[in-house]
């Protein structure tokens, strides 16, 4: 209203009712709901927690203790072409980086129920660093024809090919460049050949959508850490090529924390020697080791699993569910003490203190 | 912008602007166009709105990038756009930025917008305005009117623009003006039209008048004018401020005025006088600003921990320098890039980015929200209004709402605040004899005159509680002229007295009568509506006098009977003669006053026949019964002024010629002015001492007394005194002083008349008020500018002393003296304390403390007020339970208030309803103005504005208490969902290598207190309540958590700071050691981690919830589902707008796992343990007041539900339950007065209420504090 203006109405206009609506909604007088928490009221609520937990962490401990997992670190494993020298010694040696130090490792391992995985585990890899995080493109990656000049700057610096800005990396980028590459292959008794499936390890929803094949590879090379061209990941199955290899597509999932493990190979359980698992007894190991990681005090390893459906060997959230189930029993204990010792009607408090009370609140001495 | 135009245009024009009527300019030429002579004034149409559509965009923007905070987000977005800092997509973090410019925006464009729809509704009024070409007043809206334009307006319209009066319906050209809306008083000003123009008053023809004008250039002092209008070449009439009327004021007591528009619109003095709103900043909103002070600290902390962090990290991979490929997760173009240093120094400035959510910047934005909304509620609340004079809360100032539930010293006026102002004659005294006017219990028929008899602008009848006294009626009926002058008849001199007296009431005043409801003959649309009067407009102008006169003279043969002839019933005599004449002249007959105490007297004297009839400078017409119409000539009008504390008339007798001199005045001014044979003479002396005496009772009686006196003044003595008189008026130089000499100099050697005690009746409910305030914990003072005696007979009608108390009256005349009282008194107190403590010591049972309250005068206050005495006044204020503060000027007043708030650092609020107490009303932490009698000018200073005293309470104890505890929890709510995100970002940097990664999608980040929690907290806010409203009108203590700021302590961060670091460790490290040796991706990681600190920050809020109305329900899972739905469509559809994370069936994998699932329950359980146990822990054991009354209500309830399934008759059982139940009933219908049931509750309540008291002395102090 402007000033030197009357507040009320125009003198001759009957004034309006200003009355306030009497609603339930306006006047704040909605039905409500007010809980309390007293030692009372949560007790039943702490014990049926512990009730509900401690069952719960059992299965979950059940669970994970039925996972047979077997983990082998290969870190510093012999070179087999040249004995006394491991192969993490190997690739200290500037000259070998790109080159293979294939290494045998003979395990005896105990009887696998079920679907075996392999995987490949690294420990102190920070996958979830900022910049590695950042550096891919996916439109690159979708198959979409993204130009070498419209790659994501973020790949720098294996965006485009040093000294020539037309040509570019396929696919870009620190993570695509740092590819896990080590291949493994297994076999048992000396002489059975463990089949190791190459797809069903990633995302259904990455593999079908997420990464595509672009129509062509102009002006595309291969990252310099990588042997072959993305093209030419696996020439045998065309699904399984470009982009597409689950390979990776498992790698380009950046892992959230430093010592992650990632799927590397499903079991073929349609062996006749392995349709219920991997047979107890001697396992021959042989690995192509081109992965260098004790520059950053690395390991590498790679795990036999089975699965459940919590995932994989991790006694920790059972143990947590047992923890959290107990403590709630014992609060509940605790609260059914305080209930019966102090908890009585709040009116009986006053009666008890009143007789000592002062006079008046003498808060102005 | 208006400034600076006007600026340049004050630089480089003239001091004077010329106006030219517009009727004599040519009506084609348009009022911008260059030849018009009144171009470049600005026209009449008023535009406060800042934008238009066009403008509004650029123009908002660019005020909002002046804010502070605003400026901090920008810095954020522009750091996010370097590429080696950036840590969110970059178009994510405009997000917040834009949202918050987005609601300031709306908000700023609806309050704009209300701008402009009311400017458009002034605008749109309607006036007239002489229209050349037609030759007659044709209706205009106000707008169109432009300088020099003629305007006419009728009774009791408000004026458009600042308009130079030239004719008036009156003859000596005399119109009222109601100056309200500009200053706030209420009294009817004269203004007069511009005299010595040539103009034969009733042909005044708007298109004959040529006349330039010339005034001065618009300015903003309200009281100055100066101009001239020039009648020919050489001849210029000079113009002042009366011929003045300016924009808003209204046209009051006069048929219709016509005049020629000097200023219009922006440059009338009413709106460059206008000054924008005050921002006060609320207790709360300090001790908030102070955490996020902590807040920046904590910000700065974490940026340098990670900074340094992430250089150590980077130098232990040192043999990057020989292969950057052998370390593949660190990848830079060039290693000049590698050194600890520089990328420490670098990712600092990621983490400010990262980090930044710590600093709760969207908490201004809904802070603002949630009280908009508790505003609201607020205006809506029925309790408030009050149906006499249609009023509801209102709310000026929207950022303080908490403090109301903060207050600890409420400062009070008293008259109109207290009191309702409404002045009703109580009793007089006359010649030294007594008239009490007791109330009779008799229905007195003689009194429903009255009941016309009703002044518009004072609401209610002034006679109806007035019993007429017969004796006085019996001497006043045959009053009449010739018997006061003759002492010498049979007349006896009490008589005499007596019927001076009444005449004295009736004319020593300057009340204002108008008789009829003013009329213009000129309708809206400018034509003229009785053809009769088409050919002369001023003949008409006495026709409503000779209408008066015909209906007096045939109602006088009535009541001019003998009245001896019927002496029972005594007073119908007067009084039918009266009724005969108010029933038919009742509907015309209007009192215009300046105070309410005059109205009461003339209203008084009309009551026992003593009328009177007409006001004119020159005359006063009385109506006395026996005599009829008399006119008496008026000499003199010495005005009332605070120095003499007095006024009189001087009047000249019709018959005798003889000159008198009436004063009224208070009883010092007058008794010290008094004839020396009150002190010399026995029979006088007497009289004077019985008078004083009466005087006396009738202030402990509370009423106010007003003086009688007058003086016969001879013929040379008064014109030896007109001499004098005409000088010192004449004189420019200490005008003043000399007429204040001159008035004193005839005000002297009175003879008292008499005294007249009229009551200032309390309004509804304050002793109940008050006594609930004082149970509250708040002190309340009450400053007045009235005497010692009326003050403290109010403070003990309304409660505020109790006969229990020890009152202290401190009055001094000199400084050493007022140290000595107040040093006398504090030291008193303090000994008779350790004496009753000694007491108490011995005899536990008996001791009661004494209580003091003070009373100091206006004197005494001003010593007290200074620096070196006021620490012991205030150490002696603080002692005592109540402080009167009697004969306090305004400045004072507001001295008291800022005494008390800044050196004892209380908090304050301030109530008055008059121009006085605007002072006060604007030092006090909170402002109210009581919008009663005395027009707008203490509610327009105010922060909230009540319509009665009473209201304060609710306002107060309810929603302040309401207010304070919501934003209490909102604050503390927004600080811990600020601090659980950046503790989850921290840990997981320890496990990213210090590299400002993140694990939860950046969208969800940015949205997360945007969308996903930021509901919940704000319904809450405006929501939320811990008890009801009966529960806090009926335990008052409750306030006292308030009052204490209990509700957010310094504590409060810290106990926030450790909830959300334990929570945030428990949503950290149990998803992170679950997901061990299961080669989970980032962004899954990540994904659990959200969806469990969205759960556990809306359970939080929940468990925070005090009373659970469906909103709360709603949106809290609303909320939830917000952004449930949100991650599951938008990591549906694959999108590569927000690298690095690509979201694409994230959240469908994620929660597919079963352990998702196991992970969200346990650390939802885990994280909320301890909040759940202390509380539960803190309530069985360690119960707050308010967690008692919980406790009891819900017991009640309970107690109910079993009854009912016993199916026992609830009457007949009674338990604490019931009373309790029974208390909400009746307290629900909020009626003050303590009938018997509700005052035995009353105590009951008390008793539980020291029960609860002493509870908590007993109880060790353990740590609670709320959140």
């Amino acid at each position: 209203m402007a000033p030197g203006t009357p507040s009320g109405s125009p003198p001759g206009e009957k004034t309006k009712n200003r009355r306030p609506k009497d609603t339930k909604f306006k006047q704040q007088k909605l039905p409500a709901w007010q809980p309390i928490l007293t030692a009372n009221t949560v007790l039943p609520a702490f014990f049926a927690i512990g009730v509900a937990f401690i069952p719960l962490g059992v299965a979950l401990l059940v669970t994970s203790n039925n996972i047979t997992e077997f983990v082998l670190d290969y870190t510093n494993c012999e070179n087999s072409q040249q004995p006394n020298e491991t192969c993490a010694e190997f690739f200290e040696n500037v000259n070998n980086t790109g080159k293979i130090c294939q290494c045998q490792k003979q395990v005896d391992l105990p009887e696998f129920k079920g679907q075996v995985y392999m995987y490949y585990g690294l420990t102190n890899f920070y996958q979830n660093h900022r910049r590695y995080v950042k550096s891919r493109d996916d439109n690159q990656l979708n198959g979409q024809s993204v130009g070498v000049s419209s790659l994501n700057t973020d790949c720098d610096p294996y965006r485009t090919v040093k000294g020539n800005d037309s040509e570019g990396y396929a696919p870009c980028g620190a993570i695509a460049n740092s590819l896990f590459n080590d291949t493994f292959t297994m076999t048992f008794n000396q002489t059975v050949q463990v089949n190791l499936l190459k797809t069903g390890i990633a995302w259904v929803s990455d593999k079908s959508v997420k990464f595509k094949n672009p129509s062509n590879w102009d002006h595309m090379h291969k990252p310099p850490n990588w042997a072959r061209p993305v093209w030419e990941l696996d020439v045998n199955v065309t699904s399984n090529n470009g982009y597409k290899n689950e390979d990776l597509i498992v790698w380009m999932r950046t892992a959230a924390l430093p010592s992650f493990r990632k799927l590397y190979r499903r079991i073929d359980h349609s062996q006749a020697e392995f349709k219920d698992g991997l047979q107890a007894g001697t396992y021959n190991i042989t690995i192509d080791y081109s992965y260098p990681v004790t520059a950053f005090q690395g390991t590498k390893s790679i795990i036999l699993t089975t699965t459940s459906w919590l995932g994989g060997k991790n006694p920790f959230l059972g143990i947590a569910y047992l923890v959290v189930g107990s403590l709630c029993i014992i609060l509940g204990v605790i609260f059914s003490v305080i209930q019966l010792k102090w908890g009585k009607r709040v009116g009986d408090f006053g009666k008890t203190f009143a007789k000592s009370g002062l006079v008046k609140d003498q808060s102005i001495w | 912008m208006g400034n600076i135009i006007q600026r340049l245009r004050s630089r480089t024009k003239p001091k004077y602007r010329t106006i030219v009527p517009n009727c004599a300019v040519d009506p084609e030429i348009s009022h911008s166009h260059k030849s018009h002579p009144n171009h470049g004034y600005l026209s009449n149409k008023i535009q406060t709105n800042r934008y238009s559509v066009i403008t509004f965009l650029p123009k908002n923007l660019f005020e909002q990038f002046h804010r502070y905070a605003n400026l901090y987000f920008i810095f954020l977005v522009a750091l996010n756009w370097v590429p080696e800092v950036n840590a969110f997509a970059k178009e994510i973090t405009m997000l917040p930025v834009i949202f918050v410019l987005a609601v300031t925006a709306v908000k700023d464009a609806y309050e704009d917008f209300q701008r402009y729809r009311s400017d458009k509704k002034v605008n749109s009024q309607n006036c007239r305005k002489f229209s050349s070409t037609e030759k007659r007043y044709v209706k205009t809206d106000w707008h169109d009117i432009h300088v020099g334009d003629f305007v006419h307006l009728s009774c009791n319209e408000i004026i458009p623009a600042d308009i130079l009066l030239l004719r008036s319906s009156d003859k000596e050209g005399i119109c009222h003006i109601e100056t309200c809306n500009i200053d706030g008083e209420n009294n009817l000003k004269q203004r007069y039209s511009v005299k010595g123009l040539d103009t034969k008053e009733c042909e005044f023809d708007p298109s004959d008048f040529h006349n330039v004008i010339e005034v001065e250039q618009p300015n903003c002092a309200i009281y100055k004018f100066k101009g001239y209008i020039f009648e020919n070449e050489e001849n210029k009439i000079a113009l002042n401020r009366d011929n003045l009327l300016l924009r808003g004021c209204v046209i009051r007591n006069t048929d219709f005025i016509e005049g020629i528009c000097v200023y219009a619109g922006h440059e009338t003095k009413a709106l460059l006088n206008n000054r924008g709103p005050r921002y006060k900043r609320s207790k709360l909103e300090r001790a908030i600003n102070r955490d996020v002070v902590w807040c920046v600290v904590l910000l700065l902390f974490l940026c340098f921990f990670c900074a340094i962090g992430s250089g150590i990290w980077l130098a232990d991979y040192n043999t990057i320098k020989e292969n950057t490929n052998l370390v593949p997760f660190i990848s830079f173009g060039d290693l000049d890039k590698y050194s600890p240093l520089y990328q420490g120094f670098i990712v600092f400035w990621t983490y400010v980015i990262m980090y930044q959510v710590v600093i709760p910047l969207p908490l201004y934005v809904s802070v603002e929200l949630v009280k908009l909304g508790q505003v609201y509620f607020m205006t809506q609340d029925k309790e408030f209004y009050h149906p006499e004079s249609d009023k509801r809360l209102e709310c000026r100032a929207l950022n303080i709402t908490e403090d109301l539930g903060q207050i600890q010293y409420i400062f009070s006026d008293k008259t109109g605040t207290l009191t309702e102002n409404v002045m009703e004659f109580k009793s007089c005294t006359i010649g030294g004899v007594d008239y009490p006017h007791l109330p009779g219990d008799e229905e007195s028929s003689e009194n429903d005159i009255d009941s016309k008899f009703s002044v518009p602008s004072r609401n209610s009848s002034i006679l109806e509680n007035l019993r007429l006294e017969p004796a006085l009626q019996r001497e006043l009926s045959n009053m009449c002229l010739r018997s006061l002058d003759s002492v010498e008849l049979v007349i006896p001199r009490h008589v005499q007295r007596v019927q001076e007296f009444f005449l004295l009431m009736a004319v020593c005043n300057t009340v204002v009568v108008s008789h009829h409801p003013h009329e213009d003959n000129i309708d809206e649309s400018g034509f003229l509506t009785d053809p009769q009067f088409v050919g002369g407009i001023a003949s008409r102008i006495d026709q409503p006098l000779d209408k008066y006169s015909r209906l007096s003279r045939s109602s006088s043969p009535s009541s001019s009977q003998d009245p001896r002839d019927s002496l029972t019933p005594v007073p119908s005599e007067g009084s039918i003669g009266g009724s005969s004449l108010l029933s038919d002249m009742s509907s015309r007959t209007r009192y215009e006053a300046e105070s309410p105490d005059e109205l009461a007297l003339v209203k008084a004297a009309s009551t026992y026949g003593c009328r009177l009839l007409k006001r004119s400078p020159k005359t006063v017409v009385v109506w006395l019964p026996a005599e009829g119409e008399v006119e008496l000539e008026i000499l003199h009008i010495l005005p009332f002024d605070s120095t003499r504390k007095r006024m009189s008339v001087i009047l000249r007798h019709p018959l005798s010629k003889e000159i008198t001199l009436y004063t009224k005045g208070a009883d010092s001014a007058i008794l010290s002015v008094l004839d020396k044979s009150f002190k010399v003479d026995e029979e006088y002396r007497l009289q004077r001492d019985q008078t004083t005496e009466h005087l006396t009772q009738y202030a402990m009686k509370g009423l106010r007394t007003l003086c009688m006196a007058k003086r016969v003044l001879k013929e040379d003595q008064y014109k030896a005194w007109l001499v004098d008189y005409l000088v010192a008026s004449a004189s420019i130089e200490e005008r003043e002083e000399l007429m204040l000499k001159s008035f004193c100099d005839i005000e002297t050697g009175l003879d008292l008349l008499g005294a007249t005690g009229i009551e200032d009746k309390l309004q509804d409910g304050v002793p109940e008020t008050i006594a609930k305030l004082g149970e509250a914990g708040i002190k309340l003072w009450v400053l007045t500018g009235d005497k010692q005696e009326t003050a403290i007979q109010i403070a003990y009608s309304t409660k505020l002393f109790t006969k229990k108390q020890e009152v202290l009256q401190l009055n001094a005349t000199t400084k050493e003296e007022a140290e000595d009282l107040l040093r006398h008194h504090s030291e008193q107190i303090s000994k008779d304390y350790k004496s009753s403590l000694k007491e108490h010591n011995n005899d536990t049972s008996t001791t009661v403390f004494r209580e003091y309250v003070l009373v100091i005068d206006g004197t005494t206050l001003a010593f007290a007020l200074t620096e070196e005495l006021d620490p012991i006044f205030l150490a002696l204020c603080q002692k005592c339970k109540a402080v009167v503060c009697c004969r306090a000027t305004p400045i004072q007043k507001g001295n008291v208030v800022k005494l008390v708030k800044e050196r004892l650092q209380k908090m304050t609020l301030a109530i008055g309803d008059g121009a006085n107490d605007v002072s006060m009303i604007q030092t006090a932490d909170i402002g109210i103005g009581i919008s009663g009698q005395e027009g707008m000018q203490a509610v327009m200073a105010s922060d909230f504005a009540i319509a009665q005293f009473r209201f304060l309470l609710r306002l107060l104890l309810v929603h302040g208490h309401w207010n304070y505890f919501r934003l209490s929890n909102f604050a503390a709510i927004m600080f811990y969902k600020s601090l659980i995100t950046v503790f989850l970002l921290f840990w997981f940097q320890i496990y990213s290598g210090f590299s400002g990664s993140l694990m939860i999608d950046s969208l969800y980040l940015m949205l997360e207190h945007l969308l996903f929690v930021s509901v919940p907290p704000i319904v809450n806010g405006v929501f939320d309540k811990d008890t009801s409203a009966e529960q806090l009108l009926d335990k008052p203590h409750l306030y006292k958590a308030g009052q204490n700021s209990k509700l957010y302590t310094k504590w409060t961060f810290g106990i926030i700071f450790l909830d959300s670091l334990y929570q945030s460790l428990v949503i950290y490290f149990i998803t992170h050691y679950s997901y061990t040796n299961f080669g989970v991706g980032l962004w899954e990681f990540g994904t659990t981690i959200c969806v469990c600190m969205i759960l556990i920050i809306l359970l939080q809020i929940g468990l925070e919830t005090n009373s659970w109305v469906w909103l709360q329900w709603l949106f809290l899972i609303l909320s939830f589902m917000v952004f449930w739905m949100f991650a599951i469509v938008s990591n549906a559809i694959f999108f590569t707008f927000n690298p690095p994370s690509n979201p694409y069936w994230v959240m469908e994998n994620t929660i597919s796992q079963a352990i998702h699932s196991c992970i969200a329950i346990i650390v939802c359980v885990l994280a909320l343990l301890p909040r759940v146990v202390i509380k539960s822990i803190q309530f069985t054991l360690f119960p707050t007041d308010i967690d008692i009354i919980k406790q009891q209500i819900q017991e009640t309830m309970t107690t109910e539900e079993k009854q009912d399934v016993r199916g026992y008759d609830n009457d007949n059982v009674n338990t604490t339950g019931l009373v309790n139940a029974q208390t909400m009933q009746t307290s629900d219908s909020s009626n003050m007065n303590q009938d018997n049931a509700s005052s035995s509750r009353y105590n009951e309540m008390k008793i539980s209420n020291n029960d609860v008291a002493a509870h908590k002395r007993n109880t060790s102090s353990f740590l609670v504090t709320k959140l």
